[in-house]
């Protein structure tokens, strides 16, 4: 590096004009920047129909347009147009979209229906098996893209879809380009992603390391940022020390006991109590957790309270139903409490049921899930407060035959009840098709339905209400709390946790971030 | 002595394989690439799908008779995860590995038998107390606490050198020092215990009453004899520095084999792990191998039996 040497001869012109670039430098737009974040995970590809997990979620709204947008940060959610300027239904089952003109792609070329109808119907149709996630999650009611014009598209689903903004807004519906995947094949196009995003993807290292540059052909407003330049640090108290180090600008995952390690005067510290309950399945078809009761005792006998605040150093938030506000009006039912804390009627539930001792065993896979080994520890007390045996098995592979209680988170993948309810306890979800889940309540099927499918928001909203009333008597989830992260930046960031967005998107794009002056 | 290159060269083939099909069964028991890809489940028949697109359908004798001909003819498969190709994977972060493994070793080395000479030559002096207390202290620290330590001191509190990644020459201090302490610990102890026995030896005295310097007498007779068990050591200690590496590639975000050795067993990825078995199996074969060949240069008694 050439070091920097002072003139001694310092003219009042020179005085001026340094003057003007320290000043020009200190009110220069944030285009300039790079933004250097720590990552603790990092998915193996960036393909938007493929990856669906939190890992990928970081990344793809930054390369990834979707026919639909919604405003990121909209309680209840608000839709503006994306790659479609319009949208409508024109039959129950049939929606027709209008696309921009001239909308730029990473790779030189310029998007068309053909592109859309490419990118959709891969998933909807299941093309590929590793799109079976995103298919399975979001996309199963949806049929097949019709190109009805060189820019307009149609939307065929099996059966009218309540949800079909919300969806099709989701990243995994984010278009590719139909040449681009054809001329390198699915499996190098992966690793090679082609959006119409603000940021292009120049290096990407699966498993390890993404680059991001702006999209300078952007249709819409450009990105703020020149530079993102994400790099994975499993470790916690290594992605710490990279911020107070200036190795980085901006880290995630930075949980409760670590939070009072970022140093305060130089970095921002946003907590976000995630929309996404920690749960405990419990298997309703076998074992000692057969009984309903036993599995309500179970449930009743938890102090969600208790360990809110003991793990989660009062920052989560203890479970009182299955829902979250984000779902905002008129899908929220303020005030609903369908979660009681009631050792002593647990106690009682555990002798109508004639318990006969055989223990109930909890298995978990060590460090998957942040604290569950202590919450495992402090349940396992009261249960046996309340009359029941209960062991602790730790496991690297669940044996579905021995296994009655083991942990599993439920996110909301977006705003709506369906988003954390849908995508976790359906027919098609594992906890059903492994014989965990099997509600025997006779009206289950049928508010199932209405919840999901109904385009009057009244009816899906009693529904809703009804199902997880219910789906609490039933006992097979036992929902303890929502869990809180940091994310920690800079303190010249300004930066916002899009509420609208599924859980864990980092959102970068213009208006939604800026780097600059100190506050 | 070709003789005992050739078998020795042998064993080292016969070794790969046997560790390679080892491993091959062993992972498969552990868990298939579908539950690590989908750990909230997936259907049946996606399920069947994807294992049929991997080849993972077929009975695993003819799996691994398949894998062993491609492995011969250079082949070494995709990750089922990514889609790279696997030896580009390793390729790419061959070069921070092995300057993390051996500038280690040379640190290690650099330091460590000096300081067991130097410990010898002064033994029982007050000197030599402190040195060998600070070597056990090194030596029996763990490496990651260690790794945390000077990431908290350095990287942390002083903000003097990086902790993450491998981009400058300055990024290599801290992992390089962490792996290298141990290590130039275990050399010095064992330095300095050769060293004792060999100063101890008749020959030693010989030489000093035939007139020897005694600096001549250290260095070209008894350094030199004190010289096989350490070389055995340093053999050990590059296991060490391997098997050390995985923690502190982990703990530094050091783009090397390690992590995707590491990541391959997390996400059950067949080819990546397999090919990380037959590396780390050659690496640390050819230490060995490397170790022999050594003897048959320093110790005449070796190539006389050989």
């Amino acid at each position: 590096m050439t070091p920097i040497r002072s003139n001694p001869r310092r003219s009042p012109a020179a005085i001026a004009c340094i003057a003007a670039l320290v000043a020009g430098a200190l009110a220069a737009p944030v285009a300039a920047q790079t933004l250097r974040v720590g990552v603790a995970t990092h998915p193996p590809t960036l393909d938007p129909q493929k990856e669906t997990g939190n890992d990928a979620a970081q990344f793809l709204y930054n390369i990834f347009d979707t026919l639909i947008e919604r405003v990121p940060d909209a309680t209840p959610l608000q839709f503006r147009p994306g790659l479609a300027t319009s949208w409508s239904r024109v039959s129950p089952t049939v929606w027709e979209l209008k696309l921009r003109e001239g909308v730029k792609m990473h790779d030189g070329s310029t998007l068309t229906a053909e592109d859309v109808q490419f990118s959709l119907d891969r998933v909807f149709k299941k093309a590929d098996p590793r799109f079976a996630s995103a298919q399975g999650r979001f996309f199963y009611n949806f049929s097949h893209v019709e190109v009805t014009g060189p820019l307009t598209v149609r939307i065929h689903t099996r059966v009218p879809e309540p949800l079909f903004e919300v969806l099709i807004s989701a990243r995994n519906a984010g278009i590719t380009s139909r040449s681009h995947v054809e001329r390198l094949g699915l499996d190098k196009a992966m690793l090679a992603p082609v959006g119409t995003g603000p940021y292009k993807v120049t290096r990407l290292t699966p498993n390890r390391e993404t680059v991001l540059e702006r999209h300078d052909a952007f249709w819409g407003e450009k990105a703020p940022l020149a530079t993102i330049r994400y790099q994975r640090i499993p470790e916690v108290s290594a992605r710490v020390t990279a911020l107070a180090n200036n190795e980085v600008d901006f880290i995630v995952s930075v949980p409760p006991d670590q939070e009072r390690l970022i140093p305060t005067q130089r970095f921002t510290v946003k907590g976000v109590v995630w929309p996404m309950f920690h749960v405990m399945v419990v298997k309703m078809t076998d074992g000692p957790t057969r009984d309903a009761r036993i599995r309500q005792a179970m449930s009743l006998s938890v102090d969600r309270e208790k360990l809110t605040t003991a793990l989660w150093s009062g920052k989560g938030k203890a479970a009182t139903a299955h829902q979250f506000p984000e779902y905002g009006a008129p899908l929220y039912i303020e005030g609903l409490r369908t979660i009681a804390h009631d050792p002593k009627r647990a106690a009682q539930l555990v002798k109508e049921a004639g318990y006969d001792g055989t223990p109930i065993k909890i298995s978990y896979e060590p460090g998957y899930y942040l604290y569950f080994d202590l919450a495992a520890q402090a349940i396992q007390q009261m249960w046996q407060a309340i009359g029941l045996k209960v062991q602790i098995e730790q496991t690297e592979r669940y044996d579905e035959k021995q296994t009655f209680v083991r942990p599993w988170s439920n996110p909301m993948y977006y705003p709506d009840p369906m988003g954390a309810f849908d995508t976790h306890w359906s027919k098609a979800s594992w906890t059903s098709t492994r014989g965990y889940f099997k509600p025997q309540h006779p009206q289950w099927d049928a508010l199932y339905q209405q919840a999901r499918f109904s385009l009057d928001a009244q009816v899906r909203k009693d529904a809703y209400r009804k199902l997880i009333e219910i789906g609490e008597q039933e006992g097979g989830w036992i929902l303890l709390y929502q869990p809180h992260e940091a994310f920690a930046m800079r303190s010249d960031i300004r930066w916002n946790i899009p509420t609208a967005l599924r859980p864990y998107s980092l959102n970068f794009r213009a208006g939604q971030i800026s780097v600059g002056s100190r506050p | 002595m070709s003789r005992a290159i050739l078998l020795r060269t042998l064993r080292l083939v016969l070794t790969v394989l046997v560790v390679l099909a080892l491993a091959f069964v062993f992972l498969r028991l552990t868990g298939t690439p579908v539950e690590r890809m989908f750990p909230e489940g997936i259907d049946q028949e996606t399920e069947q799908q994807l294992t049929a697109l991997w080849g993972l359908d077929r009975p695993w004798l003819v799996q691994f008779l398949d894998y062993a001909g491609k492995t011969l003819r250079g082949d070494f498969g995709h990750s089922l995860l990514s889609g790279q190709d696997v030896v580009g994977m390793y390729r790419e972060v061959l070069a921070p590995t092995l300057w993390l493994g051996g500038l280690a070793l040379a640190l290690s080395i650099a330091v460590g038998m000096p300081v067991g000479i130097y410990s010898a030559l002064r033994r029982g002096r007050s000197v030599d107390r402190v040195v060998n207390s600070l070597v056990f202290l090194a030596y029996a620290l763990p490496g990651f606490v260690v790794a945390l330590l000077l990431t908290y001191v350095f990287g942390y509190q002083l903000n003097w050198l990086p902790t993450i990644g491998a981009d400058t020459a300055w990024h290599y201090v801290l992992p390089v020092g962490v792996l290298a302490l141990g290590t130039a610990a275990s050399l010095a102890r064992y330095t300095r215990g050769a060293m004792l026995d060999e100063l101890g030896q008749e020959y030693i005295r010989t030489a000093l009453s035939k007139g020897l310097h005694r600096t001549d007498a250290i260095t070209r007779h008894g350094l030199r004899n004190a010289m096989i068990p350490v070389v055995t050591v340093i053999g050990m200690e590059l296991q060490a520095i391997v098997n050390g590496s995985f923690i502190i590639e982990t703990l530094f975000a050091w783009p090397g084999v390690g992590r995707i050795f590491i990541g391959a067993v997390k996400d059950s990825d067949y080819p990546v792990f397999q090919f990380g078995v037959l590396f780390y199996a050659a690496v640390i074969v050819l230490i060995n191998y490397l170790i022999d060949l050594c003897y048959l240069l320093l110790d005449p008694r070796v190539r006389v039996d050989a």
